[in-house]
Parts: C-alpha cells; structure tokens; sequence
C-alpha cells in the first residue's frame, strides 16, 4: 500500500484528492504550477446541478459528490457560500420541451423527481421571467458553491493534516523506474513517491504524452459575463434548454451550424450579488480570449429569457476551459502501462459538483483500496484499447 | 449601426484627430470614435500661455479648429461612443450613443492616458478629485470643484492646475507634496520634487510653475539640497509646500479638512501633524497610457518605465506588430499635446501608406516633425522621455530581429 | 470664491434647462456633463457605495475610475461626467434594478 503520494494540479479535482489522501494519514504533496485554483476551477460557474448530468454513471458519481457537498462545511471548517436552493431549466420552444421531457422521464426512473412547471408557474417561481416562456423544470435538491472556496478550503484542510503544498511549480517529467512511475520532476527538482495522480484538467494530456500516454481530454471553451452587483433575485441555478443542448450535443449537428459557439443561458448569483451570466461551448484550443460576438450572443440570450436585464451593466468577462472527453465522462484510475501512475481529469461542465467525488475516489484508489462505487465507467482503457 | 469605412480612430484627441485629418486628405474614408460627446479629449482642458511663441494655447479653440477641419474633410466624429472590444480582424463594438459595430481595413488607437491612484486615508469622500478633474472642471466645464481646495502633487500639471484654479477665483489653499506612500514612492520626496521641476524650468508655461521651477533651478546649488532649505514659498498668490505633504483627508460625508506634515529632504514624515479647512482636496499622481484596447486587440505589451509604464510595443512610424493596427498618443507614452499632435500626423500618413496611398508629408519629415515638437514642449511629464523612446526603438529592432512583425 | 460654484465666462452661455437629481428639481446648463451640473448645484454625493454605504462622487472627471456613476434616465451605470445633461433628465443614485418589477 501506498505510504506517499504525490498529486499534480492544485484545481478542485487535485486538492479534493490531496484533502483525502490527507486525511486517511497518507504522506502527500501537491504540486501546482502557479497557485491554488489558477485553472478551470477559478474561471467558472458555481452549480451543483444533477438535473443536467445524463442518467447512469454520471448521475450517480453527482449523487455522490452531492452528498458529499451537504456537509462539506462543517467538515472543511469553511465558508464555502454552499446553498441547496433548487435548480430549473428554462424551456423556450416546442422542440426543447420534448427533449426536455424525454430527459425528465429518465431522470425520475433514476430516482430524482423533478418537477415540470407550466411558464406561469416559472415566472411565479422566478420573477423576471420573459412571457414566451413555455415552461421549466425544477428539483429542489440542486445547489451552488463557490469553487474558489472549495478548492482553497481542500487545500488548506489538506495541510491541515499534513499535506505539503508547493505552488509555483510546474511537472514537467514523470520519473519512471523498471516500468514504474516513482515521481516527478518540477523546476529540475525531482520528488519521489509510491504513486502519483495527474489531476491536471485540460493540461493532462501535455504531461501523460511526456510518457507516452495518450488521452483525449481537449479544452471547450467557455465565456462568462460578470454583471454590476444587483440586489439578489436569482436563488436557485438556471440554465436553459439551449444549454442543455450545446453540452449533450454531438458535433457537426445541425445546432451547430445555428449555434456555432454553443451558446446557452447558465445563471448565478454570487454572495456579492453580481450574477455569472455564461456561457459558450467552443472547441478553440487553449485560447483564454473573450470575444465579442460571444459576449453579444450571450448577453442576448440572457436578455431574451430576464427582458429586465437589459438595463443591467456587464462589467467584465472571462473565459475558462473545460476539460472536454469525447463520451462527457471523466478519466479516474490508474493508467494501466504505468504501475503507480493515476490519472483523475476530464470532468468537462461538472468538475465543481463531482470535484470532491472523484477526489474521495481518487485518494482510495491511489493507495490500493477499493474505490467504494463503480469506476468501471471511468476507466481510462475505454478511450486506449 | 454595423458599417465599414477605410479607417477607424479610437479616441479624439489632438492625436486621434490629426491622424484622421492626414488620412482623409489622403483620401481615406475615415470614422473617429470617442465616448466623451465633444471632440479633443484632455486638449480641452489645456489652457496656458506658451512661453516659445508667447501666445495662449487655448486647447479648447485647436480642438474645434481640428474637429472643424477633419469634418470639412469628411471625417465622421461619433461622440458619445464607448469602445468595447475590438476583434481579431480589426472590428470595433460600440456602446453608447451609436451601438453597433465598426469593420475598417485599418485601426488607429489614441485612446490617450489615465491618472495614477494615490490612496490617502479618507481618498474616496465627494471633494477629492484627481488633477485632471480639477483641470476639466475648471477649464472646460467653468464649474468650481470647492470653494477652498488643496492640491497635493508638486509637478508641473498640478501647478498649472493649481494656478488655473487660482485665476479662475478659486481659493488654493496650498499646492504640497502628495501623500507618501508605496506607489508614490520618489514623488513625494522634497528632492526628487525640486529636481523635476528644475528640468522644465525655462519652457514652464505658466507663472507659477515658472517661478517655482526657477526657485529649483535657479542660482541655488548644488540644486537638490540648498533648494530644500525653505519650506514655503509664495508665488503669485498660492502657496507651495516643498517640505509638506498631504496626510489624510477628513470630514463627515464630504471633504471638510486636510491633514499635513513636514517631510524631510528623503521623503520621511516629521514632525507633528496640523490640519487645515478645505472642502476639495485634488491629488497628482502622474499618468500612465491607457492600454485597454491596445491588450485586448492583441498587440504585444511591454515595459518601459520612461515611457510611463506599460506601452504597446511599435515601431518608427507608430505601426505595431499587428498589420494595419497603429498606435499614436499618449498610449505611445507620455508627452505633451504638441507631441500628440505631431505623432497623430505621422500616423495618419503610416496609416495611408499602408492602404496604398500616397501622403504629401514623408515618413521623414512626419517622424523628425514629431521629435522637434519634443523639444519644444512646455510641459515634459516623463524625464527620460528620450531614452524611453531609445528603448522602445530597440525593442522594435529586437522583435523584427525575432521575426514577431506580421506586416 | 463666494457665491456659486458656476465661474463667470467670456463665452455666451448655453440654455438653462431643469433636470432632477433623486427627485430633486434643480437647474443646470444643457450639453454640459451631468456630473458639472451637480457640482455647479453643490451636489458632491453622487452616489453610496453599494457594499460600505460610504458616500462617492466624482473622482477622475474624465471617463477612467466610474466613480460618478448614476442612473440616468432609467440606465444604471451611466458616467455622468461623460454625459450631457438635456431638458429633463433624470438622475438617481441608487441602482433602482428590479428585475421583477414588470
Ligand atoms: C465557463 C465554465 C463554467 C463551468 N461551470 C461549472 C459549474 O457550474 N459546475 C460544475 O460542476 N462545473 C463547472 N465547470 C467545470 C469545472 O470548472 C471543471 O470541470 C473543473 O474546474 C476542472 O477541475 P480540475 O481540477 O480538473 O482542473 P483545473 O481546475 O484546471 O486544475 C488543473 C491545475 O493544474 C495546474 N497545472 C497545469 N499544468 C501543470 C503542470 N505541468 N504542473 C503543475 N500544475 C499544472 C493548473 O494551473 C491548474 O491549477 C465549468 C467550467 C467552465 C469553463
Ligand atoms: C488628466 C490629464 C491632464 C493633462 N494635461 C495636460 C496639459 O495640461 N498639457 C499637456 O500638454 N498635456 C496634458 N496631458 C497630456 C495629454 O495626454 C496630451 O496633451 C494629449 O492630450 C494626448 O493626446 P492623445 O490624443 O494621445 O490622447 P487624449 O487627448 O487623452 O485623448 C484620448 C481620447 O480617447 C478617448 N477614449 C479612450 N478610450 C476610449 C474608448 N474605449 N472608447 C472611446 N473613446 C475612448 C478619450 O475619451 C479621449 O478623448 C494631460 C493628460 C491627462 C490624462
Ligand atoms: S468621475 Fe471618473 S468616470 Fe466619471
């Protein structure tokens, strides 16, 4: 069993895991290459949202981490802005209420019962409503969190217990022995453990390549608008069919021609009281620009679904990257080639709520426990054999 | 609005709307964009007797002479128009009064320079201003900003506000050091004061900045130390510290009193502090260019503290890295309008070039224009402008050497 | 300086027009910035900070810090030392956002 473990990549996957690991008395070091949540989990929404997780694997692994988020703050002893204020899909077309529908029904089989409220009921639920709106869905059982939160509190309950934490720092080799991987390299200094866990999201495939590994994580961009700070109205996560849509979607669709940067309506409100207003779903590379037809698309949907926000200021906006995989599901496990080599990236849209999950899981496998739930669908060899 | 036009300025002021003169003459279609509604961005504001021809430099006349003049030429002015974003491919967005899109084959930004932040407690009440809302409200829009008003900065804009304001009928208070702080660092110390105004002490273009620069200058030596033996001086009525510096600012909702002390020749406090009623108190920090657009276009940035800080990295005609986008102004680094003015010339004619279009002024002579308008400026606002703009030319070289030019 | 804080002018001066700040009838000169018309009537606090309440106003005069910023005319956010004042205009301080109000 694995005494010492190290951990790349100090996002909400990296540090979850390295708070486990921790925890259980394992001797970890994470390494980051610039600071804690400098990635994807620092340039993102803040939903915990299982209505949008496809029934079956995904939507158990939500379950679980969802679960684990119920008590999240007392255990991290954080503020972490957690708030289970229910979810809704906003409905805007004949076309999407059948989709949505069909989705709904597989949803309640899995378990969930999600409601589906008439338009009327939608305004009445959420003020601000645009009149064209034919419906919406809604769980009370989704939730919200700021990521930045979670992965600082990881971190810091990591060291807590042990762990050493060292920013600013970037792997640029895995160190392999007799077939084995027994550490890494970062900044010509090598460290050496029994195992260790890339939890590098978008830039996980830049490091297994060095060891000739291939996987096909791929960055899918997203742009958010950060509006004025406005009293709070929005309590709950919000996302539109669109939405929903651009992210089940399979490419070279007709929605793609119609909606070539995948732009759909998500919706938060941060403690502050500005509202996160994405989003879009680009495959651009490792680009991290704005652009402004994005920015207009988005802020058209978002006015088109709340007429009132119209008279509302944007006053920046960001981009992140989603570590995108070809089947919308994660890599967690080991890489089988490479004795003591794990890998835990590609969680896409849903590295927030499933972050704590996998790094639960994670933590197990990396030291030769069982996993405690099926990870059989997340095996790296689905993409390599 | 969504249109297209050969070349798009963004920012009115003696640069942006020189450079569309030059290109309209060269018979480019030509649309500047500002998001104040009047055309001559700080030229408004400037208003002083130049100590070379001993005429008045009335910013506010050259501006609508220049306005006047791009528009005789078929230039179209938006005022009131905020530019937002600008695209890969040289496009423009537009909020404000006209919103839409802007698509031009080539892309000058003048969007000018922003004043530096200099915290001090109580820096946020209504009544502390920065220097150049000092200068537009006085000179521009004819409103006071107090009854009674401290300047806390002592460098050549800040005296000629302060005089400005003077002559307006405003009661100045007293013109000191700003406060000391981090970012302040070397311009609030008493030395460092005298010795930048020493620097523009014969080409001063107002009483009181040259009194005060003569006094630094003057027959005192060594400079820097003997000038520091006096505190206070008075000239032409206002009062400069050389030896205090602002300390915090107080009042309950609005400014009501400034706090003072004595500064040591290094810059350190001494002594104990002493308060004095005033309803405004307006802080100089020096500028920087305003870069926004510049980074968000794209163009490669780099440092260069003569310059005033952060700069787009050009070349000898004010092109940049980016084909058909270009640079003039104080986004360029810091100077005076008559550089502005001479810059946006070399521009618009580099613009037209690039268009394929002749110019009746070579990119000589636009170029040796813009260094003897250098020379002759009455207000110098970086010292080492020379050798910053030495810098940037080697830079430039470098990035060619490196093969980063796209044009 | 006695009196106002409007300076005497060479130049003729352009037309009075009435305009409301929170409600409050005042007077100003049409085409000059909001935000001078306000100073020219003593108004200094444009606005409270949204987080400490702390009164704010005008701090740059020209664009850059968004200090000035205000309703007007039923837009939030709006530069008022970037925008002329015209016969009529309403400016308030507070954000009035209601995103349910029809
Ligand atoms: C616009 C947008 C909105 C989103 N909204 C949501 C949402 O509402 N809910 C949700 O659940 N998910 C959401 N997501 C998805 C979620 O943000 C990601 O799935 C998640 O953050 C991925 O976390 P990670 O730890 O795998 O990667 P990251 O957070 O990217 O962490 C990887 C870390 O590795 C570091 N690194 C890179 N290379 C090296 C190296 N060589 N050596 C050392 N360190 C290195 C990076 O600096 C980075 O900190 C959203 C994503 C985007 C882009
Ligand atoms: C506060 C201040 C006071 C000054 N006082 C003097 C002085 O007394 N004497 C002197 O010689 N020099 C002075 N200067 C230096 C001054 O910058 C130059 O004299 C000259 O005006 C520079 O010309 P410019 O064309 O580069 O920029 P500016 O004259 O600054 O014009 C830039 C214009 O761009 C516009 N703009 C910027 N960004 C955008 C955008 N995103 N969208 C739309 N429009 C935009 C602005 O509204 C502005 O009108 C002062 C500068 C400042 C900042
Ligand atoms: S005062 Fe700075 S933007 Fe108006």
């Amino acid at each position: 069993m694995a005494e010492n473990v190290i951990v790349v990549g100090g996002g909400i996957v990296g540090t979850s895991t390295a708070y486990y690991l921790a925890k259980m008395g394992i001797h970890v070091t994470l390494i980051e290459a610039q600071d804690i949540a400098a990635g994807t989990s620092g340039a993102c929404d803040r939903a915990i949202m299982l209505q949008s997780k496809a029934p079956g694997p995904m939507l158990q692994l939500g379950l679980h981490g969802a679960r684990i988020y119920e008590t999240l703050e007392d255990e991290l002893e954080a503020d972490l802005e957690y708030r289970r204020g229910g979810g809704m899909i906003l409905i805007e077309t004949e076309e999407e209420m059948t989709a949505i529908r069909e989705l709904v029904e597989r949803q309640r089989q899995a378990g969930l019962d999600i409601a589906l409220l008439s338009g009327e009921q939608a305004r009445e639920l959420q003020p601000g409503l645009g009149a064209h709106l034919l419906g919406t869905t809604w769980w009370a059982g989704d939730a919200e969190v700021n990521p930045l939160k979670v992965c600082f509190a990881m971190a810091q309950a990591a060291q807590r217990a042990g762990a050493a934490i060292r920013m600013g720092s970037k792997v640029t080799a895995l160190l392999s022995e007799r077939g084995r991987v027994v550490g890494v390299e970062a900044e010509g200094k090598r460290t050496y453990a029994d195992a260790v866990v890339v939890a590098l999201g978008v830039w996980t495939p830049l490091l297994l390549r060095t060891i000739g590994v291939e996987l096909p994580i791929v960055p899918r961009k997203g742009q958010i608008l950060v509006s004025e700070r406005v009293p709070a109205f929005v309590s709950h996560n919000i996302l539109s069919g669109a939405y929903i849509a651009a992210k089940h979607r399979k490419d070279g669709g007709k929605e793609e021609a119609q909606n070539p940067a995948g732009v759909g309506l998500s919706l938060g409100q941060t403690g502050s009281g500005s509202l996160l207003i994405g989003g879009s779903r680009e495959f651009v590379g490792f680009d991290l620009s704005t652009t402004p037809q994005v920015i207009r698309a988005i802020g058209q949907s978002a006015v088109r679904l709340f007429p009132k926000m119209a008279g509302m200021r944007v006053i920046r906006a960001f981009a992140g990257l989603r570590p995108y995989t070809p089947d919308g599901r994660p890599v967690i496990g080991p890489v089988e080639e490479w004795p003591g080599l794990y890998v835990a990236a590609g969680h896409e849209g849903d590295g927030i709520a499933l972050g704590p999950a996998t790094g639960r899981i994670m933590a197990n496998l990396a030291i030769g426990r069982p996993a405690g739930c099926d990870v059989a669908p997340f095996a790296l060899s689905r993409f390599t054999q | 609005m969504n249109d297209a036009c050969d070349v798009a300025v963004v920012g009115a002021g003696p640069a942006g709307l020189v450079a569309a003169i030059e290109a309209a003459r060269a018979g480019l279609s030509v649309t500047v964009v500002d998001e104040f509604p009047w055309p001559g961005g700080r030229l408004l504001g400037q208003l002083y007797t130049d100590p070379r021809s001993h005429g008045r430099w009335d910013g506010r006349k050259i501006s609508r002479q220049l306005a006047q003049e791009a528009g005789e030429l078929g230039v179209r002015i938006l005022g009131g128009a905020t530019v937002w974003a600008v695209g890969r491919d040289l496009s423009l967005e537009l909020s404000g009064v006209p919103v839409g899109t802007l698509r031009p084959q080539a892309l000058l930004l003048a969007t000018g320079a922003a004043e530096r932040a200099l915290p001090v407690p109580g820096w946020t009440k209504p009544g502390v201003v920065c220097v150049g809302a000092a200068q537009t409200f006085t000179n521009v829009h004819h409103v006071a900003i107090g009854r009674r008003v401290l300047v806390a900065g002592i460098d050549p804009l800040a005296l000629s506000v302060a005089m400005e304001m003077h002559h307006a009928g405003v009661d100045v208070a007293g013109v000191v050091l700003p406060p000391v702080s981090t970012t302040s660092g070397a311009l609030a110390s008493p030395e460092r004061a005298v010795a930048r105004l020493a620097d523009v002490a014969d080409l001063a273009p107002n009483g009181l900045l040259r009194a005060a620069a003569r006094l630094a200058a003057g027959k005192l030596s060594p400079l820097a130390v003997s000038a520091l033996r006096f505190d206070l001086v008075r000239v032409g009525g206002v009062s400069i510290g050389f030896r205090t510096a602002l300390v915090a600012v107080e009042g309950d909702g609005r400014v009501e009193s400034a706090t003072l002390r004595s500064v040591a020749p290094d810059g350190t406090l001494v002594g104990p502090e002493r308060r004095i009623e005033v309803d405004a108190v307006c802080i100089s920090a020096g500028l920087y260019p305003l870069t926004d657009l510049a980074e968000i276009a794209g163009c490669p940035m780099v440092e260069v503290e003569e310059l005033g800080g952060l700069v787009p990295l050009h070349g000898p005609g004010l092109e940049t890295p980016l084909e058909r986008l270009f640079v003039a102004g104080n986004l360029t680094g810091i100077e005076g309008a008559k550089v502005a003015i001479a810059q946006g010339r070399q521009a618009g004619c580099s613009i037209a070039r690039s268009l394929g279009r002749a110019t009746l002024v070579s990119p000589e002579d636009a170029a040796r224009a813009v260094s003897d308008a250098r020379t002759s400026s009455p207000f110098r606002f970086q010292p080492r402008i020379a050798a910053g703009r030495a810098a940037m030319a080697e830079l430039w070289q470098q990035a060619i050497a490196r093969g980063d030019q796209s044009a | 300086m006695s009196g106002g804080y409007r300076f005497p002018s060479d130049e003729p001066l352009a037309r009075q027009v009435r305009f409301t700040f929170n409600e409050r009838e005042l007077v100003g000169l049409e085409g000059e910035p909001i935000a001078a018309a306000l100073l020219a009537n003593g108004v200094r606090t444009i606005r409270h900070d949204d987080s400490t309440g702390e009164p704010r106003g005008v701090y740059c005069g020209i664009g850059h810090c968004f200090e000035c910023r205000a309703q007007v005319d039923g837009v939030n956010g709006v530069r008022t030392c970037l925008t002329p004042l015209r016969e009529g205009t309403r400016v308030a301080s507070v954000a009035q956002w209601d995103v349910a109000k029809k």
